[in-house]
């Protein structure tokens, strides 16, 4: 079998996910005078910024939105990157994992969409996004009250020292961490609070028979009125929380209101009980008196408060949310109960600007001379993902580090320059790393936008990374993919309370409805298209969709051709349809130029199955003979095979060389050609590979025949001579 | 020494007759010259007719006119006669005693002008090449108390005229007065018979101008005539002149002379109608001489230059080889011996000025006569340059033949020059010279090769290089040359003073003449200015194997080749992928300097 090399898709990302962890700059630290990393400092970098699943991402990284609250202007701000100039105890660390009902209702939507397989015309979006709204919110708590209490209950049947009860505490633990994550957020609670109002003063809302019975309402203030008074200084004053006379559930509501309070130092008993009643039965009997206007015009402002929270929430959470999905669908290529190469990500977790300067860009070269030029490939990255690239071609970098964006700047303030994209892929052209870019995600870059306006714009976009020595590693990734459209991105979260006589009701006016707008989310191409090629490196992948027979179990996929034979409808992504598809001209159009990383979204057939699911339509990098651009197999081959080359002939040994390519059926090269029938084969139907050695000039030059077209790749040779050359 | 003379001849009454307007005188046309020797005898009639025919005594006067004017090689004599000869003056006389003689002639008796011309051709001397004749003045036929000695007069002017005739005399019979008015008369035979001239006083015009006529026409010697202008006549007198005698003749008295010119001796003569300036060794210049006259007087006069005067004549020898052809190369040369003549005309005393170097000689062609031979030859810048042929001869003997029609030259040779004869060259076999060619060979190869030694030197470069790794300190000179450079230099900033990004540049040094680099080279040549931190102090040489020596020569900069600081002056060579860090002298600065190999195809500049 000859050498193999068993990783081929480390993948790099070159985005920032959480400021405050430590990221790739200071990880790899000063490297001055060094020429490599130790084995020491190359583990550490993999402990924290190496991924091989998106749940490892945000545990490693740990994503979060910091939350504060302005007294001056009455409004709650969030923020990505920890504000220094609040102090801790003002701060509230928002988490953004998969129980974070934004992320979460997102994560559905790819879902949902992937398993309807229905185009973006047709998705009903708005049942998604009302999974944000404070109902939604309070019916996912209550589903999971019920199973605490439940357990509880049985927790707190069982003796002590009972084994079974040891199993429940674990249980109750995961459960009570999942519940307190919510303790640390107050707007969390907030559609608690509202569901509680709206629960109690209309009661049997929404049934045929109204009872106008005014309900002895349990008191819900925040302040000496009920009125939210958190932001300034929350402290319990006047509480008439519930009591509860259920002995059955005294000790639950104990725990939580212990957890509750053990998380917050500071915090106020009325949100303690408000979560303890939040996440206990209902059934336990409650006393309370309440002032009906005083509690529709806590809801209402509670509810306009929610709204706008949740709006500058969303603003400013939605480039993160775009980042975690976008990694998410990376991972989301390769399905999970495949075991074999599986794709791993090391997120450089810093601003690409910064990373980009002389300054520091030497710390990467650094790193990438540790693990790509060593004949250890166990750490080797194969590609990088640098998505969001600014649309405008001559976009620069910053000269300083923005430090407080502002919410209405955030989305554009995250984008990449073109100029450091460049600068990276000057470097990586010298390590073989193929850096997947896309344009800034938004609806001018969606499937949309491409079927109508087609491919120029993106190449008239590159048009700076052209004719470069380093094109050949650029690989334009189009279009982005739509997760909620602009113009479907409504959510409605509640309507007003307004008072009719003695009782209060939901308005039925237009403008009391309380709405606010996502305004669209987007994941760069790049994330997909490196997921996709990842995936399709590891040999198990293409057996489960080609069968074992067509595929070599030792070989990565670097041969793999997306473009050859039916190849595209055979490994999609897992990404949904989102429109018709392309025309016809478009389409030629793109196969004319050949130009990019292109997904199709496709009517498709195969084998009797309808493709639901986007597809890969081109797979071209930068690098152009002058009428078309090169697939990117060509290089990854050639990477490949420069490696093992090295490694298999003692960094190119001049006699290793002649013996690596000699007709001995044990040559790498015959082994090569005796697996050209597998898809995976290094050496493919219709390739070929001659070595001419210049010993004027001390260099081979291998002629890499890709099915009649000729790739040079040249290697200096070690001779005895020449050691150090 | 030389006398200024100035002298002022007091004035003569005026007895002029107003003759023609003017007094400006067309010169006569020269009709040739002679510069031989001549004797004249003057046969003055002295019959008591005399004193009818010439009160005035105008005839002794023109005998002054010519006797005076007459240049040194020209003699004169006088017979007067009457009935007998009163005087005899023979060739030779002082010019005190002819005076006194012609100052005591009285007019009486008779006309025997047989006896007369007798007399006078006896006078004359047998001297070969000697231009005579005779000029008579009388005023009649000849007369004797006797027919018989009046016939025997006649017949001895007839025998005279016969003898005349044989010895080449020609006589010139100036008839005074009224009386020979008949050419037929018997005393004009004399004039017809030797070839001469008869002059009838007023037909011919006045006795002055009839004896100036019969010097200018007639006497054959050499003269320049001048013309008269307003009162003065002009003398030109060219260097070297011995003696200038300067004569005028009117038709009318002429009143007082003036005449200035430097000279050695200068005199005025002057009669009736005549007048001359003698000067003797003059300077050279122009002489004016001014004159009283009468109005209408008609004035006439030339000039007689005279020089005595000796050739000098200069030789050099000289040798001239025959051109030899190649194939002669090894045969004995042959030579012409040839003289060159640089010859001039010095005058004889004074200051022994060269006469030819007067303008009016220059481009006159000259004969000359060296050695019996007979040559012409030109004037250039006052003296004849010539060559002949030396073989055979020890010594030249060369005269000049002056003939001047305005001059008169008294030579003082021929001249004897020797020459002085220098043996010809040696004749001396060409020498071998193909031992010396050889051994200027060897020299010129071993120059050579010691040049090519030397530029190499100079393009050798000597480091003291680190050593390998070792951590010693030893640290040896090794010599860098002919090595080209290769790869390229990745250039990263790292920090700046200001804080500024500095993008990533490259720097190809593959292609770049050998040579030294300095690092401010790099950054200039890449438009990175940091400014003055010590760039300039760190150089770069292209080492063998294609490495890259740095040598560090700053005071304050830290260079690194990986984590090893390098020593000040010291070289140390890197490879390819190495990284070299330096820490300029601002202590902000840092850069970074991947060296890195270029492939074949990036060698080609494609992406330059």
């Amino acid at each position: 079998m000859g050498n193999v090399i068993k990783q081929t898709n480390r993948t790099m990302l070159f985005e920032v996910i959480n400021p405050d962890k430590l990221d790739f700059l200071t990880l790899v630290g000063d490297v001055r005078g060094m020429e490599s990393l130790s084995d020491d400092k190359i583990r550490e970098i993999n402990d924290h910024l190496l991924v091989h699943s998106f749940d490892e991402l945000l545990e490693k990284l740990d994503p979060k939105v910091y939350c504060y609250y302005n007294a001056n202007n009455q409004k709650v701000a969030y923020q990505l990157e920890r504000p220094e100039q609040v102090p801790e105890e003002m701060l509230t660390e928002i988490p953004l994992n998969r129980q974070n009902e934004f992320m979460s209702m997102l994560m559905s939507m790819v879902d949902t969409r992937r398993a309807e397989g229905s185009i973006n015309v047709n998705f009903k979006f708005e049942k998604l996004t009302e999974m944000i709204s404070p109902r939604k919110v309070m019916e996912a708590i209550r589903q999971n009250r019920k199973e605490l209490q439940y357990t509880y209950g049985e927790y707190a049947k069982l003796e002590e020292g009972d084994p079974k009860k040891l199993d429940l505490a674990d249980r109750l633990n995961v459960m009570f961490e999942e519940a307190s994550a919510n303790y640390n957020n107050v707007m969390a609670m907030l559609p608690l609070a509202i569901e509680d109002i709206k629960t109690r003063l209309l009661l049997g809302d929404g049934t045929d028979k109204k009872d106008n019975t005014p309900l002895a309402l349990g008191v819900l203030s925040m302040g000496e009125h009920g009125e939210l008074k958190v932001l300034e200084a929350p402290k319990a004053e006047s509480t008439a929380l519930a009591t509860v006379d259920d002995h059955a559930n005294t000790g639950l509501i104990e725990a939580l209101k212990e957890d509750y309070s053990a998380l917050n130092e500071e915090g106020n008993d009325y949100v303690a009980s408000l979560v303890a009643r939040t996440f206990c039965p209902l059934a336990s009997t409650m006393e309370s008196s309440a002032d009906l206007e005083q509690e529709v015009a806590n809801y209402n402002s509670y509810l306009e408060f929610y709204r706008e929270s949740k709006d500058a929430f969303i603003k400013t959470v939605k480039p993160l949310i775009e980042k975690l999905l976008g990694v998410w669908c990376f991972f989301e290529q390769y399905p999970k109960k495949i075991k074999g190469m599986k794709p791993s990500l090391l997120v450089t977790n810093v601003p690409n600007d910064l990373l980009a300067k002389s300054g520091n860009i030497s710390r990467l070269i650094t790193y990438l001379n540790t693990v790509n030029a060593k004949n250890d490939f166990g750490n080797t990255v194969w590609y990088a993902i640098m998505p969001n690239v600014s649309l405008d071609q001559y976009s620069k970098m910053k000269l300083t580090r923005e430090r407080f964006r502002g919410n209405a700047k955030t989305e554009r303030s995250d984008v990449n320059s073109v100029e450091s994209l460049a600068r990276l892929l000057d470097v990586f052209k010298d390590y073989g790393v193929q850096c997947f870019f896309s344009y800034e995600a938004d609806d001018s870059t969606t499937f949309n936008a491409l079927a109508t306006e087609g491919v120029e714009k993106y190449e008239d976009r590159c048009a700076p990374l052209r004719g470069k020595p380093y094109s050949e590693y650029a690989i334009p990734c189009l279009p982005n993919f739509t997760i909620i459209p602009k113009d479907k991105s409504g959510v409605v979260l509640d309507r007003r309370m307004v008072i009719n006589g003695e009782t209060a009701e939901l308005s039925g006016e237009k403008e009391d409805i309380m709405k606010l707008w996502i305004d669209g989310v987007y994941v760069g191409a790049a994330y997909v298209a490196a997921g996709i090629v990842a995936a399709y490196q590891c040999p198990e992948y293409l057996s489960s969709k080609f069968g074992k027979r067509r595929v070599d179990p030792e070989l990565p996929g670097v041969r793999f051709d997306m473009e050859a034979d039916d190849h595209g409808l055979v490994v999609c992504t897992t990404m949904a349809k989102e429109i018709t598809g392309f025309t016809n001209s478009i389409k030629n159009d793109i196969n004319r130029k050949s130009f990019g990383f292109v997904f199709s979204s496709e009517n498709a057939v195969y084998k009797g199955n309808d493709i639901t699911n986007i597809m890969v339509y081109k797979t071209r990098n930068l690098m152009s003979d002058g009428y078309v651009y090169e697939p990117i197999y060509k290089t990854q081959v050639s990477n490949y095979i420069e490696r093992i080359l090295r490694h298999g002939t003692g960094d190119f040994k001049e006699d290793s060389i002649v013996q690596f390519f000699s007709n001995n059926p044990n040559s790498q090269k015959s082994q090569w050609l005796a697996r050209r029938e597998y898809l995976n084969g290094i050496l493919g139907q219709g390739d070929d590979i001659e070595y001419l050695i210049d010993e004027d000039n001390g260099y081979c030059t291998l002629n890499i025949t890709f099915n009649g077209n000729v790739k040079n790749l040249e290697v200096e040779i070690n001779r005895l001579s020449a050691a150090k050359g | 020494m030389k006398k200024r003379w100035n002298l002022i001849l007091s004035f003569f009454p005026m007895l002029l007759l107003c003759f023609l307007a003017a007094g400006v005188v067309m010169a006569k046309e020269e009709d040739g010259y002679n510069t031989r020797a001549g004797e004249i005898v003057f046969l003055l009639d002295t019959s008591v007719s005399m004193n009818t025919q010439d009160p005035d005594r105008l005839a002794v006067d023109a005998v002054r006119e010519i006797w005076y004017g007459l240049p040194e090689n020209w003699q004169a004599g006088l017979i007067a006669y009457g009935t007998d000869i009163q005087a005899k003056v023979p060739f030779g006389t002082e010019a005190q005693q002819m005076e006194e003689i012609l100052e005591n002639l009285t007019c009486s008796g008779y006309t025997n002008a047989g006896e007369g011309l007798r007399q006078a051709v006896d006078l004359f001397t047998e001297d070969a090449d000697t231009d005579r004749c005779i000029i008579m003045l009388t005023d009649g036929e000849i007369d004797m108390p006797e027919p018989q000695e009046k016939e025997t007069s006649r017949s001895l002017y007839v025998e005279a005229v016969t003898r005349a005739s044989e010895k080449g005399i020609r006589m010139y019979i100036v008839a005074i007065g009224s009386e020979l008015r008949d050419p037929r008369m018997h005393i004009f035979a004399g004039a017809e018979e030797t070839d001469g001239a008869i002059y009838w006083e007023g037909q011919s015009g006045t006795l002055s101008q009839i004896m100036g006529r019969i010097l200018t026409e007639r006497l054959d010697f050499p003269k320049e005539n001048v013309r008269a202008e307003a009162g003065s006549l002009r003398y030109e007198i060219p260097a070297g002149t011995e003696r200038v005698t300067c004569v005028l003749w009117s038709d009318q008295p002429i009143g007082e002379i003036i005449a200035d010119h430097p000279a050695e001796h200068i005199q005025i003569i002057r009669g009736q109608r005549y007048a001359m300036v003698q000067l003797s060794a003059p300077e050279a210049g122009t002489m004016q001489v001014q004159y009283g006259e009468s109005d209408g007087a008609e004035i006439q006069g030339y000039e007689i230059l005279e020089y005595d005067a000796v050739p000098e004549v200069t030789v050099r020898y000289r040798t001239e080889e025959i051109p030899r052809t190649e194939e002669e190369k090894n045969v004995p040369p042959v030579y012409e011996h040839k003289v060159d003549l640089t010859i001039r005309l010095l005058a004889s005393s004074g200051d022994r000025e060269n006469i030819w170097a007067d303008t009016g000689f220059e481009g006159k062609e000259i004969t000359l006569r060296i050695n019996g031979e007979t040559y012409t030859e030109v004037i250039r810048q006052g003296q004849i340059r010539m060559t002949l042929p030396a073989d055979g001869i020890d010594h030249l003997e060369a005269a000049v033949e002056a003939d001047a029609e305005d001059a008169v030259f008294r030579m003082e040779q021929p001249v004897t020059v020797g020459i002085e004869k220098v043996p010809d060259p040696v004749y001396e076999p060409a020498p071998d010279y193909r031992p010396l060619a050889f051994i200027l060979g060897i020299l010129g190869f071993a120059l050579l090769m010691l040049a090519l030694i030397w530029m190499r030197k100079k393009h050798t470069t000597i480091i003291y290089m680190a050593g390998e790794s070792t951590g010693k300190e030893d640290r040896k000179p090794s010599e860098v040359r002919d090595c080209p450079y290769s790869g390229k230099l990745n250039l990263y900033v790292v920090r700046t003073e200001d804080g500024r990004d500095v993008p990533p540049q490259t720097y190809r040094l593959f292609g770049r003449t050998s040579g030294r680099l300095t690092l401010d080279q790099i950054l200039t040549s890449c438009g990175i200015r940091l400014g003055k931190i010590g760039a300039d102090g760190i150089l770069l040489y292209p080492g063998p194997d294609h490495s890259l020596i740095v040598l560090d020569q700053t005071e304050r900069c830290t260079v690194m080749r990986g984590m090893e600081i390098l020593k000040k002056g010291t070289g140390y060579p890197v490879y390819y992928n190495a990284k070299i860090t330096v820490s300029f002298e601002d202590e902000q600065t840092e850069l970074e300097l991947h060296y890195r190999n270029l492939k074949p195809g990036e060698r080609e500049g494609i992406w330059e």
